[in-house]
């Protein structure tokens, strides 16, 4: 892997940390301008009471009703930590994907523990359990030397994409194949041809998240909502 | 009752709500007028929990904003050019809204969208620009909440749709909910505010 590459890793990494101490909020969970996954998170959100925390981050104008969206739904909440709305235009898409895959990861986390709804609950253990898997994989990786070619990613891939699908029936949501699990599992897609190395930063970017929301359950900072 | 003390909000060194203060009754409407970037929406953002003052304070009913609660309870909103989740109907929508307080049956959610003459079971990305204002005003009213917060809510709407939106404001008001509604133009309020207010580079003065 290039040093840019890890580079990166680390930089959102500590993006990611860095907003967790910035806002406050229980736990994150960023919105990309994907299609269909932005509604499925709202729909995990809206159904997963008490809502954990939502930062809503729309880089695209014609997403910009997700803000809205957003406001409309925290105005119905209780507790203001719980959810949270902030626009990042600037930041590109691309970028924000690879940390918005740990944040969503905390935050299904988050939800596991505090989870009213049995469909949602379906949802998340299915959706962690695949998480887990691809982990463990890495770990494999790790620990036996393993070095992935190109067919095993794909059909690694593939299988993603399966669940995914698996998932969409589960919420029961006409949205097609689209996938808060590929969306979850992006980072370890790429990271699977990576070497011992990013494996690492991999896992210590996971420790690193479930400590911060730990953590950050304790904080409360008052922000706008833009 | 909402009472604002002094309440101040800045921008990046701008002033937009500057030293507010003025109390809200209840079972009165409230129409807020002036041009754009005067802090109407600000002011209802305020009233509302979504920003936290730079100075000053909310008390709703007593109860302070940001201190003893975070979003007033039982507020309804209508925030400008807001859209709904474009691949669901209208009731999908509302139903979904009312998973967060669980305070409004199906039948509220049906006599809402009856009360604003939507009963399409079109998919809500098929709405023209009118239609989704009238499901905003539903949304906003169908958990029949105390205060109701609502920014230009005749946009987009036609001479009927207007007239449903002012009867709504009555029967709201008959029912003693707080109403504060905004508009560039006062011509607008006259017929259907108790109290007509002019909000002017973030400075709020009774007419």
């Amino acid at each position: 892997m290039k040093r840019s590459n890890y580079l990166i890793i680390i930089i959102l990494t500590l993006l990611q940390t860095a907003f967790f101490y910035q806002q406050g909020c229980d736990a994150i969970a960023f919105i990309s301008g994907i299609d269909y996954t932005n509604i499925n998170i709202i729909y995990l959100m809206v159904y997963s009471a008490p809502i954990v925390g939502l930062l809503i981050v729309s880089m695209d104008s014609s997403k910009m009703w997700l803000i809205d969206y957003g406001q409309l739904v925290i105005s119905r909440c209780r507790k203001r930590n719980k959810a949270l709305v902030v626009s990042l235009k600037k930041i590109s898409e691309n970028t924000l994907l690879l940390v918005a895959a740990q944040c969503l990861v905390n935050y299904l986390i988050l939800q596991m523990r505090q989870i009213s709804q049995f469909d949602c609950e379906i949802i998340i253990v299915a959706v962690l359990c695949h998480y887990l898997t691809i982990n463990a994989l890495l770990l494999l990786q790790h620990y036996f030397e393993l070095t992935y070619d190109a067919p095993v990613s794909l059909i690694i891939t593939l299988v993603i994409l399966y669940f995914s699908y698996f998932i969409d029936m589960l919420i029961e949501i006409n949205f097609g194949k689209s996938t808060l699990a590929t969306l979850i599992f992006f980072p370890n897609i790429i990271f699977i041809n990576f070497d011992r190395l990013s494996t690492l930063l991999c896992l210590w970017a996971m420790i690193i998240n479930l400590i911060l929301v730990f953590i950050s359950q304790k904080k409360l900072k008052k922000i706008d909502i833009i | 009752m909402i009472e604002l003390i002094n309440y101040s909000k800045d921008f990046k060194k701008r002033t937009v709500l500057n030293n507010i203060n003025y109390s809200f009754n209840d079972g009165t409407v409230y129409g807020i007028y002036g041009t754009n970037g005067s802090g109407k929406t600000m002011l209802l953002r305020a009233v509302a929990g979504l920003i936290v003052p730079t100075s000053g304070t909310v008390k709703i009913d007593n109860v302070e904003l940001h201190k003893d609660i975070s979003f007033p309870q039982g507020l309804g909103i209508v925030i400008e050019n807001m859209r709904l989740l474009p691949n669901y109907n209208a009731f999908d929508n509302l139903k979904i809204l009312s998973e967060i307080r669980k305070v409004a049956t199906d039948s509220d959610i049906s006599d809402s969208l009856e009360r604003v003459g939507l009963n399409s079971d079109l998919k809500v990305k098929k709405y023209s620009l009118g239609m989704k204002q009238r499901l905003n005003i539903a949304q906003a009213i169908f958990e029949h909440p105390k205060i109701i917060l609502l920014d230009e809510p005749t946009n987009a709407l036609d001479t009927a749709g207007v007239k449903l939106v002012y009867n709504i404001i009555h029967d709201e008001k008959e029912k003693g909910a707080t109403i504060i509604l905004t508009t560039h133009h006062k011509e607008d309020l006259e017929s259907v505010c108790d109290i007509i207010l002019k909000m002017e580079e973030g400075n709020l003065y009774e007419e």
